[in-house]
């Protein structure tokens, strides 16, 4: 409002200011020196900066709360300053985040190594295990060292559910899951979640600032990081890594970013926070899906072919086996069909053991064996055989010969019902064949024609037997002609002698005849002698035929002593002497005589 | 939507877990009472338009000295006094217990449910009493969590009274 005058009118110029000065003193008064204090107020910079400082914690808590302008304008200051306040003396600086540097790096290796020792707690776990010598061929196989193997397959994992939770309240301000996890209700979890913080720092007395970082069961662990104004948890199924914390903590640290304003005003309102969905979908990681996801169509296609294959070789192996088997079995069966004095009748294969059904003569060979000599090993079988005879040559023989158990030098056969003997055999092995073969069955006629009567044994006993009989002689003293006991018994063991030795003459052919021949000593008269060698050989010849000797084979004479010359004892005695005649051999089964 | 967290108060025995065990929808059991001390349920309710999700923390039954477990109602945005009508000291403990909730947290909304409203014949609070309560200007409903007598109203109206606490 000053104004400036000529020169030249100087003094007329200074009356009209003061006029001016007094006029405005009228006008405005006490309001015009106001305005005047508040010019000079204005242009003393002190006195500005005094007033600036009184209203500016108002200006910036205003421009915080309006918009983010004001913050995006600072933060590139003060990160200026900051790198300035380093760069010039970092000490006060080290001072200043000292506090909280110490905890923040506890925490970080608190958190690597509880994940380290969660890795080598799994590896050691498996390491004996069943799954272990399983992972170790899978190593081998992918090329991998087992430990690597171990590794990998240990950090498998999938967080399956992100809950974003609001500290103070415990509402659930967002929440995702993946597909296939399952949850009944993340509002009440999210609350019993945030309850269960404050229960743990409620029952060991903690400090407020602490919080509950993870929760672990089985295979699922729930890792919590909490915010000033949020609390962010991972569901996870598997072993996260390490890296899974600094996602967590990273997410959480945008969120607040992001969401500073709004989370200060929180009242439940929780529409807004449904633009978190990006932020956490990020959180949904999932390493094992992306390593299936690289060998997933060749392995499956190996595994596929390996499968056929195997299949195919099974099927091709069993096949061949079972033809095998049924080829070993049908020349098992047929050795059966063709052994004498077996009848199978069906066989069939049940509960894993053959089974034959059939008929078997009771001298036929055992099945079993005939199997064992025929082919060899063929499984369990089990035989239900009936008893029977079977008129099968062979086994009509082998009852022949069990029954008739002929000599070697005898051969049998069988021809429609005849048995023929063939070979050398004794006379009485013959008749004893003759007398038995209606007892054996399927033998209905004996043919002994070819067979040759074999009688070295005995003419050897009728030799011996001829022996004993020349050899007997009964003496009697003189005059007498009764026989005393005791030669009566020698009479009578002769007759078995001359039974016996007739009978195996008669073998021979020939017939034998006993001249019984009585003698006399010297003592009366020829006809008295004569009289006393006759009644002495017939009291022989009865006493031959009492004990049992027929008639017709005897005949006695007496002898008159002048004949001899020996000692005239010696002359009352009775004698025998054997004679053999030819006879016409009868009958047509006698054998020719060798 | 909007969600709130909700405290059910009140003296032990008076009926907390009845009203929310029928009247509220639960995933936990009750012996999360007994071991974590809280169990929290959920109740969704509609004022005018508004859903609103009460996140209902039921908390073990306060003691005689009526100590706040303070852990438990950090972020309250409202509570549901419990008293019961047959047992007088229960609410007497109902409202040294409001006090102590205006001491610490201010003035947040709460709603008194008189409850076991159907033992009338052994009720001990009396219509004196609940004049007196009405005039300080408490919300009083009777409930009964045996027949479900205004437990619905309680619900719905500490809703509307915490949605009408956040616009002011």
């Amino acid at each position: 409002m000053d104004s400036v005058q000529p020169e030249k009118k100087n003094h007329t110029s200074s009356d009209n200011t003061q006029d001016i000065a007094a006029l405005r003193e009228l006008i405005f008064g006490l309001e015009y020196q106001q305005l005047l204090a508040v010019k000079a107020r204005v242009a003393d910079k002190q006195l500005r900066t005094i007033d600036i400082a009184e209203v500016l914690p108002q200006a910036v808590k205003r421009c915080a709360d309006e918009s983010d302008d004001l913050s995006s304008e600072l933060s590139t200051i003060v990160e200026q300053a900051i790198q300035a306040s380093a760069r010039r003396n970092p000490q006060p600086l080290v001072d200043a985040i000292f506090p909280v540097l110490g905890p923040a790096i506890r925490k970080a290796i608190h958190a690597a190594m509880e994940s380290m020792l969660a890795t080598i707690n799994a590896t050691i776990e498996q390491s004996m295990s069943p799954q272990a010598y399983q992972w170790r061929f899978h190593a081998w196989r992918s090329g991998l060292t087992y430990t690597e193997y171990v590794i990998r397959r240990s950090m498998l994992y999938q967080v399956e559910q992100v809950f974003l939770i609001h500290k103070k309240t415990g509402v659930l301000l967002h929440y995702i899951q993946s597909n296939d996890a399952l949850n009944k209700d993340p509002d009440m979890v999210s609350g019993m979640l945030t309850a269960v913080q404050d229960f743990m720092r409620d029952s060991f007395q903690v400090e407020d600032a602490s919080n509950l970082e993870m929760l672990n069961f089985g295979d699922m662990t729930v890792t919590l990081e909490a915010g000033p104004k949020a609390v962010i948890a991972f569901v996870i199924r598997g072993n996260g890594p390490p890296s899974l914390r600094k996602l967590q903590i990273e997410t959480l640290e945008k969120f607040h970013v992001d969401y500073a304003v709004m989370l200060e005003n929180f009242h439940g309102d929780i529409e807004p926070y449904k633009a978190t969905e990006a932020l956490l979908e990020a959180c949904l990681v999932n390493e094992r899906k992306e390593h299936e996801d690289e060998s997933k169509a060749p392995t499956s296609m190996w595994k596929a072919w390996l499968v056929i294959g195997v299949i195919a070789a099974s099927l091709f192996y069993w096949q061949f086996t079972r033809y095998v088997e049924d080829q070993h079995w049908d020349n098992a069966l047929n050795s059966l069909v063709a052994e004498p004095g077996l009848i199978v009748v069906n066989s069939r294969y049940v509960d894993g053991q053959y089974i034959v059904t059939g008929m078997k003569d009771p001298q036929a060979k055992d099945p079993q064996v005939v199997i064992a000599d025929s082919v060899g090993e063929v499984g369990p079988v089990k035989f239900v055989f009936t008893p029977f005879m079977s008129l099968d040559p062979t086994m009509v023989l082998i009852r022949a010969r069990q029954a008739f158990k002929p000599p070697a030098s005898v051969m049998l056969s069988y021809d429609a019902g005849n048995l023929i003997l063939t070979g050398t055999a004794e006379k009485q092995w013959i008749n004893t064949v003759r007398n038995a073969a209606v007892n054996v069955m399927g033998v209905e006629a004996i043919d002994d024609s070819h067979l040759v009567i074999d009688l070295t044994t005995v003419r050897s006993e009728i030799a011996t037997l001829a022996q004993i009989i020349n050899d007997f002689i009964l003496y009697f003293k003189s005059g007498e002609v009764a026989l005393s006991h005791a030669e009566k018994e020698q009479v009578a063991v002769l007759a078995t002698t001359v039974n016996e030795h007739f009978d195996k003459v008669v073998l021979t052919g020939l017939r034998a005849h006993y001249l019984i021949k009585g003698h006399s000593d010297l003592e009366g008269s020829e006809k008295v002698r004569q009289t006393v060698s006759i009644d002495r050989a017939r009291i022989i010849y009865n006493q031959l035929i009492l004990a049992g000797v027929k008639e017709e084979r005897l005949s006695f004479s007496g002898v008159a002593a002048a004949e001899y010359s020996e000692m005239l004892s010696n002359n009352r005695r009775v004698v025998l002497e054997v004679q053999l005649t030819e006879i016409e051999i009868a009958g047509s089964g006698e054998g020719r005589i060798q | 939507m909007i969600q709130k967290k909700v405290c059910m108060m009140g003296y032990f025995s008076v009926g907390k877990t009845s009203l929310l065990s029928q009247y509220a929808h639960s995933i936990f059991s009750e012996k999360y009472l007994t071991t974590v001390g809280v169990k929290v349920d959920k109740k969704v309710v509609t004022i005018g338009s508004q859903d609103v999700t009460l996140m209902l923390w039921d908390i073990e039954g306060e003691d005689k000295f009526c100590k706040l477990k303070k852990h438990y109602l950090r972020g309250v945005s409202g509570y549901i006094l419990v008293a019961d009508i047959s047992r007088k000291n229960s609410l007497d403990k109902a409202i040294e217990l409001s006090d102590k909730m205006v001491e610490n947290y201010g003035n947040i909304p709460f709603t008194l449910a008189l409850n076991k409203s159907d033992l009338t014949s052994q009720r001990e609070i009396t219509d004196y009493q609940v004049k007196e309560l009405l005039n300080k200007g408490w919300d009083v409903i009777f409930t009964s969590a045996k027949n479900g007598k205004g437990v619905e109203s309680v619900f719905n109206d500490l809703a509307e009274k915490m949605l009408l606490s956040d616009v002011g």
